[in-house]
């Protein structure tokens, strides 16, 4: 397998989330990734391009999110970046704990917080990095193809 | 949100006509959700035929509605794709209400139940 760089620009705006999404199927449509694996990546991406414009910028346009992938050999990595407001950093330290609520207790159900625990589960690696006024999520997903 | 409403008996069966449940969608999702509610529908069975994409803002909108319903309903899911199945599994959806295979089972059993789990 051959290395691959690609970069995508999107505006802060959540209908910009599914042109993210569908980037992200059609960059590697011809890698013939198992369907799932696929999903996991288009889902994660999503959620951080998601997370970008409704935290970092609070929902405000007129700012740029960009989603840069590289394939080496058999490992995806996806970087995405914004320039607003820094995560803290200790959301990703339990990131799983939003899954730990009483299905029986329904006026306790979480509505929120579960992009981080999807991100967490969906990939191989996590690291987030705030420097110079610039936020990176750092993606990494090991990429079984099919033969 | 564009979607297709069928009643059967005290039943009904909403099924969204968009592909990408995300973050975009996820207020309309939400807020149809609980006009239903609110007319008066309270078990429910939402339908994901054509759904091939959910993410945590579509799922937050599902739970909404739920949380919504209280203990005064039910509500199932039925034709999910695979990997939004595995998605349900990830987040233990599949705890929260029950997963049918097709939408006629899932109103067969909310027609047989009597109210919250």
């Amino acid at each position: 397998m051959t290395s691959r760089e690609v970069r995508l620009i999107v505006p802060s705006r959540l209908e910009a989330v599914r042109e993210a999404g569908n980037a992200v199927r059609t960059m590697w449509a011809d890698l013939r990734l198992d369907e799932a694996v696929a999903y996991e990546v288009e889902l994660a991406v999503v959620e951080a391009v998601t997370n970008a414009i409704k935290h970092a910028y609070g929902g405000v346009s007129g700012h740029e999110v960009e989603i840069h992938a590289t394939l080496h050999g058999e490992c995806l990595d996806v970087e995405i970046s914004d320039t607003g407001i820094a995560m803290d950093p200790r959301c990703l330290e339990q990131p799983l704990a939003v899954l730990d609520f009483d299905p029986r207790r329904r006026d306790r159900l979480p509505e929120h917080g579960f992009g981080l625990a999807i991100i967490r589960a969906a990939m191989d690696g996590v690291e987030y990095l705030s420097a110079g006024g610039r936020n990176t999520l750092r993606l990494r997903k090991r990429l079984p193809v099919k033969s | 949100m564009r979607r297709d409403e069928e009643m059967v008996g005290e039943v009904m069966i909403l099924r969204p006509r968009d592909r990408r449940l995300d973050a975009a969608m996820a207020p309309s999702l939400r807020a149809c959700l609980i006009e239903t509610i609110d007319a008066g529908r309270r078990k429910i069975v939402l339908d994901l035929a054509v759904v091939e994409f959910i993410d945590s803002s579509g799922l937050g909108a599902i739970l909404s509605a739920v949380k919504h319903l209280g203990g005064n309903g039910e509500m199932a899911v039925s034709n999910l794709a695979e990997p939004i199945q595995s998605l349900f599994r990830l987040t233990r959806m599949d705890r929260v209400f029950a997963v049918y295979t097709t939408a006629t089972e899932a109103a067969a059993a909310l027609a047989g139940s009597e109210g919250s789990a």
